[in-house]
């Protein structure tokens, strides 16, 4: 669109760069005056369904020779930045020029057809300026295609729209991504906007961030802003809090609008506004998991990282300590870190590592991990320390990635005076450290049985049915048994064989109690008692009453019942004792002790 | 040995069939497939086919598995058909991973508990019947000779025989009124009594082993070795 004034000298119009804009858009008015006189006067264009964002003003002179005389022209150029209120063809009303000698100039007026939402293009974002690398002195990483910590995010400020109401002062929040992979970092940053006078920023309040994990990047301790355009319009953007989340699910989230109290004005005239910020989106991928394998590893690493390692000697003498320094560095979450295992060979006594944390400067979440080992070789040899390998889920890559370093061979000399083992004094010592060699700790579950001997089942033999029939019987058979007895010794009728036998029992007793005569000193009696037991004993074994008999007679008696001559000759010596005992006191007591014996031998022969 | 004989012959597996299910379970176990390592072992006990190894083996794999209910369930009864260091460290591994800690001086078990655990039931059990049936064919001896020296070995075995009886019946006591069990649920909340308006007083997780003191309804009282107690619901309990 184009407007001029009708006059020659004085050049004066006004025109836009779009003619067809969306209620979103800003777009710019230009007025242009050309040769206008000195001290004129330019009246703004005041639209009543336009709002005027931002005003700028340039002017330049030329020098123009015309007819042999010169003459100075100036043009200046004042651009407003303008915004629709409302849709429709809407028209702005033309600009005025007042001169000093009240000669008034006018333009035309412009009209722009407004549509809804937005028409513009988001202005494309400049490629990232490589950052200087930002490892500390000595870092093995130099190269700066290989720094995990080159990329830093890119605020998304590109395509902040202005509020439609408050565009003088607004909160924003904005994200450096709108979809991200579990435990990957999203930025999330909350600024001011303003394009009046600020002078603190109070009570910010943030929104739930349930689902994340959270590390606080940057706070502003004062307000600091920094001149910015914001589709055409120069703002003063504070930057006000910036921290980084780690999403621990997938899913979509909506992060809510923050507020925020902000106090205007100066020192003399402020007032305290609030201000609520836009809701955001994040879509939260889940990590696939490695190639060739179906599930995702446990406490997979995610970011960027890089493992180093430094040893401060390879060839050492013993006792020497060696100092190890592997260094874990990259972007994402440091809690995460590992301490890496370094395998120390189980000759080498290991002190606990000490672990150093660095946050990276740069806006990043991540840093450098730097643990340092001490290691002391208790005995001489070759040693290799294993590699260091580290896996992680590269978010931007999409791909899973390993760093790892080189396996470190550790030459151990003899120490002072030839020792290859601490503490031994010499070759040809012994210690207890130079023993500890292979470490083999129990741990984890028993191994199972191989074999296995399986038993009865656990039904326990008391409550078999068969117990106690077992625990009854002997004592029911025991009654019947002595049962039996006693009936049997009722009914029993005594034979002359019974009698004999019984009357044999009664003169083995008889012959004990003779036993007990002769224990105490009664010879007589003792005497006595021997010669009626075995007369007793040989009646019921002859079946025939032996008394008066002489010896003789006897002698016969016992022949004829075919009875041993030497246990005749047994029985005819014990009663010539028993006479001589009774009748001629003065046999001893081996005399009575053999008479006894006698008698004994003579009742078990006969028993035979 | 007779009864071993006939639930061998009675069980749907012949002794290496068996032997071979046991292989198979203890294979499909180092082979991580704890599922199937599970189902093989109970198969065996299902059959019949029970012992220490059994027990042992099936506890393992559900350790194994993470389900501390079932481990310390089967490394008791383990524990109980023959104790040795293994069934300890593994039972030692699960009491690690429970989630209770019971504070607090243990109270010591009833005699007739501790008295079960150290005899072994068969074996006593053989020595009673043993010393009664010796000792009365001594008795019938002694009526049959009359001789006195079967009087003074008849009432040596009967005496012998007295004892073992008695502890014998200590026992039977012992594992009809002590009753054990293992919480089987992974959690289990603990209630003042049985009834309306009951107060939470602790929460139990699977693995603790408890003492039964008594049930009602769907409810049991529950004494922890500390003597601590509440009534649980009896389906999150398992008897040993």
């Amino acid at each position: 669109m184009f407007a001029t004034s009708a006059l020659a000298e004085v050049e004066f119009y006004m025109t836009t760069n779009q003619d067809k804009v969306g209620v979103e858009d800003t777009f710019r008015l230009e007025i242009v005056v050309s040769g206008a006189p000195e001290n004129s006067r330019l009246n703004y264009p005041s639209p009543d369904d336009f709002e005027v964002l931002g005003r700028s003003q340039s002017a330049q002179m030329q020098y123009v020779l015309s007819g042999g005389t010169s003459q100075i022209k100036r043009t200046e150029k004042h651009i407003l930045t303008i915004r629709a209120s409302h849709v429709g063809k809407l028209k702005i009303p033309p600009a005025t020029l007042e001169t000093t000698g009240g000669k008034t100039y006018k333009t035309e007026s412009v009209t722009v057809e407004v549509v809804k939402g937005r028409l513009q293009q988001e202005p494309k974002r400049a490629p990232p300026q490589q950052s200087p690398f930002g490892f500390p002195p000595g870092f093995p990483f130099g190269q700066l295609d290989d720094d995990p910590l080159q990329d830093e995010p890119q605020t998304r400020d590109d395509n902040t729209t202005i509020p439609t109401t408050d565009s003088d002062l607004f909160l924003r929040a904005s994200i450096d991504k709108k979809e991200a992979f579990v435990g990957e970092q999203v930025v999330l940053t909350f600024q001011i906007f303003s394009r009046i006078d600020l002078q603190q920023v109070e009570a910010l309040s943030l929104p739930k961030l349930d689902g994340f994990w959270t590390v606080d990047t940057k706070a502003a301790a004062h307000l600091q802003g920094e001149q910015r355009m914001v589709n055409g319009v120069p703002y003063r953007v504070f930057m006000i809090q910036q921290r980084t989340l780690f999403p621990m699910k997938a899913g979509v989230y909506t992060l809510e609008p923050a507020e925020v109290d902000i106090v205007t004005g100066n020192y003399f005239d402020s007032r305290k506004v609030h201000r609520k910020g836009n809701a955001l989106s994040l879509t939260v991928k889940a990590i696939p998991p490695p190639p060739g394998q179906n599930v995702v590893p446990p406490n997979v690493l995610v970011g960027k990282w890089r493992i180093s390692r430094e040893v401060n000697q390879t060839n050492l003498s013993l006792g020497e300590p060696i100092q190890m320094k592997v260094t874990v560095a990259g972007q994402g979450n440091m809690q995460s870190l590992p301490v890496p295992q370094v395998g120390a060979p189980p000759s080498f006594k290991l002190f606990d590592p000490v672990v150093k944390d660095t946050g990276n400067q740069k806006g990043v979440t991540g840093g450098q991990r730097v643990i340092e080992y001490t290691m002391v070789p208790q005995q001489t040899g070759t040693f290799t320390l294993p590699a260091l390998s580290i896996q992680y889920f590269d978010p931007q890559g999409k791909a899973y990635s390993e760093s790892a370093t080189d396996a470190v061979t550790i030459t151990v000399n003899p120490g002072t005076g030839g020792a290859n083992v601490i503490g031994s004094g010499g070759a040809n010592g012994t210690n207890e450290a130079a023993n500890v060699k292979n470490q083999l700790v129990a741990t984890g579950l028993k191994s199972l049985r191989h074999t296995a001997h399986f038993s009865e089942n656990a039904t326990s033999y008391v409550k078999a049915p068969w117990f106690p029939i077992a625990v009854i019987a002997p004592i029911v058979l025991t009654a019947l048994f002595a049962l039996l007895n006693f009936v049997r010794g009722l009914t029993k009728k005594e034979t002359d064989e019974s009698r004999r036998s019984k009357l044999a029992k009664e003169s083995k007793k008889r012959l004990k109690s003779a036993h007990d005569l002769m224990a105490n000193g009664k010879p007589a009696e003792f005497y006595g008692e021997v010669d009626n037991s075995l007369r007793q004993f040989l009646a019921a074994k002859m079946g025939q009453p032996l008394t008066g008999l002489t010896q003789a007679e006897l002698d016969k008696v016992l022949s004829e019942k075919n009875v041993a001559a030497d246990v005749r000759l047994k029985i005819v010596r014990v009663f010539e004792n028993c006479d001589l005992g009774r009748y001629a006191p003065g046999m001893g007591t081996a005399e009575r002790q053999g008479t006894l014996n006698l008698a004994a031998e003579s009742m078990e022969a006969l028993s035979s | 040995m007779i009864s071993l004989l006939l639930s061998i012959s009675l069980s749907q597996y012949a002794p290496a069939e068996a032997q071979a299910l046991f292989v198979e379970a203890n294979d499909a176990y180092y082979a991580k497939d704890f599922s199937t390592a599970k189902d093989k072992y109970s198969k065996l006990l299902k059959a019949g086919l029970i012992g220490s190894d059994v027990y042992f083996n099936l506890g393992t794999t559900h350790l194994a598995a993470g389900e501390l209910g079932p481990a310390v369930l089967f490394l008791e009864r383990a524990k109980r058909a023959g104790t040795d260091d293994d069934i300890e460290a593994n039972l030692s591994v699960a009491k690690e991973r429970q989630a209770d800690h019971v504070v607090g001086d243990e109270i010591e078990k009833p005699f007739a508990q501790r008295l079960a655990a150290v005899l072994p039931e068969i074996p006593v059990t053989i020595a009673f019947l043993a010393l009664w049936l010796v000792g009365f064919i001594f008795v019938w001896m002694r009526l049959a000779s009359g001789r006195g020296l079967f009087t003074v070995l008849a009432a040596l075995c009967l005496f012998l025989a007295l004892g073992a009886g008695t502890a014998l019946g200590i026992q039977q006591y012992a594992h009809e009124s002590i009753v054990e069990s293992v919480v089987m649920s992974p959690s289990a909340q603990a209630i003042d009594h049985p009834g309306n308006n009951s107060k939470v007083l602790f929460e139990v997780h699977a693995g603790l082993l408890v003492r039964v003191m008594e049930t009602y309804d769907t409810y049991a009282r529950i004494r922890l070795p500390n003597a601590l107690e509440g009534w649980v619901p009896a389906s999150a309990l398992e008897n040993l």
